[in-house]
């Protein structure tokens, strides 16, 4: 299957300090690919160099057979072919919900007359389960609406690729079970291909295709979640069974002189 | 060998005078601690067994813990000597480094400045005929947010700044015997000097921070990586609609300013000084020529300019939490400050 996101020898760091080392895997057309890693690993930073937001050491990534290098940004086309859900929502504090939608309608389609781009918008919003927030502001929503909103916006454009950053976090149970059968269902009706950032054990278990799993910066595996569920390897084995190593020291310890 | 029978707790509160006590026998010779009462211990208990252990690695007097419960003993035996890393290098403390350093900062952050004056005059002039066309409505929302709404303050402080400025001259021109000279002075020095200058301090302090806070928060919060993900330019959707709004509101802020400034003198003209209202307007006609306004206008604008690109540029580099929200937003208004009396002093060579 054709692969419409390709990250080639990726190398990132903050100063001197170096993020990733060497990250390559492939996202396939309507595929979820879900990069997991503990916290701090370098899983928020790898998306923020896949989208461009800060420039990277080396090594390539290809939207669309289209390649682009450490240093150079993303064209406007390769942007409006994919959307973005941030971890926050990110959603525009001024602008109601159906203006946060529109915003990227208005810079793709500017000559859309306005009563057209509120069709489209309601029609987003409608998928998200959010018509009712249609005049609403961000700040009058919840957390979890937030989230729908700002993931009604990524859809806007209906985008070939989408990429959420730990979109179930902060939100409740069965907040954050809607959210990924709503994942589950955009990838369905709307085809989309999608890059999620999450360590959510149960969210990666409902809608993970394939994986990447990040460790000091390489790629520790790049399977699918079935040969991940099954590996050996201690470090997966802990994530998926959700189990904490137990450290055993033999060095530092104070020796006491106890008697009976 | 002293032995201390050691109470049913162990607590920060007890600890102290028992560890005196303990150190002091351990100094002078073996010490044995009969815990065959202590039941508990909170984490005192810790660094209370941790200094005697290392007390007697120090000293060589053998320390031993007699009839401890199973409990304690395991949490003894796992007891861990920690010790903190080595905290980061911090920089340099070679001061030209420093001053070289800070002197490259200024060098980056007044390229930013330029690239984002340059990108804000293409965008004003190319915007409207992009994909993307300018929000005027948003810069109608800015000029009214950073400009009328700045209209009190600006007015207030430029008056009351021109009445004492006027009083102090008058006394002293009155002593001299050329009071009838104050409208032409106050007027040349309101037009060419106060009013832009004033008018656009107080702006950086009241619209600059705002302005700086407003984008902070944004780049904090992920809103102006949104934007970008939505292909939309930065520089187009959140400072090109502040740009032209403060391009428009600075030079008429200023003008309004130093008018209200002129009647301020006034009043002081004809109380202390005797003036008519018509002296005193004839003494300003006489005192301001009319490229004094259009010098006083690029003042204005240019100074307008200066508070919002600064703003937007501390903006747009902010990144971490809240707190990189507040120093955006003071670094900003000191930066607007000291970069406006800068272009002051260069524009009182060039113009005068």
């Amino acid at each position: 299957m054709e692969e419409i996101l390709k990250v080639d020898h990726l190398k990132a760091s903050y100063g001197r300090e170096s993020i990733l080392k060497d990250i390559s895997f492939g996202v396939k057309r309507g595929e979820i690919r879900m990069v997991l890693g503990s916290s701090g690993c370098g899983k928020s930073t790898l998306l923020n160099n896949i989208l461009k937001f800060i420039k990277s050491d080396a090594g390539t990534i290809t939207y669309f057979g289209k390649t682009f290098g450490p240093k150079e940004g993303l064209d406007s086309e390769t942007r409006m072919r994919t959307g973005v859900l941030f971890q926050s929502g990110a959603l525009i504090a001024d602008l109601t919900i159906a203006e946060n939608a529109m915003l990227p309608l208005k810079r793709s389609m500017p000559y859309m007359p306005k009563s057209q781009m509120e069709a489209i918008v309601a029609d987003r919003l409608e998928k998200v389960h959010l018509l009712h927030a249609f005049h609403k502001y961000p700040g009058e929503i919840s957390g979890g609406m937030k989230k729908r909103a700002a993931l009604a916006r990524a859809i806007a454009l209906k985008p070939e690729l989408l990429f959420c950053d730990e979109p179930s976090t902060g939100l409740d149970p069965v907040t954050a079970r809607s959210l990924d059968e709503l994942l589950l269902e955009l990838r369905d009706t709307l085809k989309v291909s999608m890059v999620i950032v999450s360590h959510e054990l149960e969210s990666i278990k409902i809608i993970c295709d394939r994986f990447v799993y990040l460790k000091d910066g390489y790629v520790l595996k790049d399977a699918s979640l079935q040969e991940g569920m099954e590996s050996d390897n201690p470090t997966l084995r802990h994530f998926f069974n959700r189990q904490c190593p137990k450290e055993e020291y033999s060095e530092g310890l104070y020796h006491f002189n106890f008697i009976d | 060998m002293t032995t201390i029978l050691l109470p049913d707790t162990l607590t920060a509160a007890n600890s102290k005078d028992l560890l005196r006590n303990c150190t002091r026998q351990l100094r002078s010779g073996a010490l044995c601690l009969d815990g065959s009462n202590l039941a508990s211990m909170d984490y005192s208990g810790d660094a209370f067994f941790a200094l005697l252990a290392e007390l007697s690695e120090k000293t060589g007097n053998t320390l031993t813990l007699a009839h401890f419960n199973a409990d304690i003993k395991a949490h003894l035996s796992a007891l861990r000597k920690m010790e903190p890393p080595a905290r980061p290098a911090k920089g340099t403390n070679n001061v030209l480094e420093m001053l070289g350093g800070i002197g490259f900062a200024v060098l980056k952050e007044s390229f930013e400045v330029l690239t984002l004056l340059f990108m804000s005059i293409y965008w004003t002039i190319f915007g409207p005929f992009d994909k993307g066309k300018i929000h005027f409505g948003g810069v109608a929302k800015q000029m009214f947010k950073l400009g009328s709404e700045a209209m009190g303050i600006c007015f207030l402080m430029v008056a009351l700044i021109c009445l004492t400025m006027a009083l102090q001259s008058s006394i002293m021109l009155n002593a001299v015997g050329g009071g009838s000279y104050l409208a032409s002075g106050l007027g040349f020095l309101i037009f060419a000097e106060i009013g832009p200058l004033l008018t656009t301090i107080i702006l950086a302090g009241r619209s600059g921070s705002a302005v700086a806070a407003e984008i902070a928060n944004m780049s904090v919060c992920e809103e102006v990586k949104a934007i970008k993900s939505m292909a939309i330019p930065p520089v187009q959707y959140l400072v090109v609609p502040r740009f032209i709004a403060m391009s428009i509101a600075t030079p008429i802020l200023s003008f309004c300013a130093s008018i209200f400034g002129c009647f301020s003198g006034f009043l002081i003209a004809y109380f202390f000084c005797d003036i008519s209202f018509s002296n005193y307007m004839m003494g300003i006609r006489d005192g301001i020529a009319p490229i004094t306004f259009l010098k006083s206008s690029i003042k204005a604008l240019v100074f307008g300019w200066i508070v919002t690109l600064i703003a937007c540029n501390k903006g747009l580099n902010a990144h971490g939490g809240a707190e990189a929200v507040g120093k955006a937003t003071t670094s900003s208004v000191v930066a607007a400050i000291c970069c406006i009396v800068l272009a002051d002093t260069l524009f009182a060579f060039i113009f005068y």
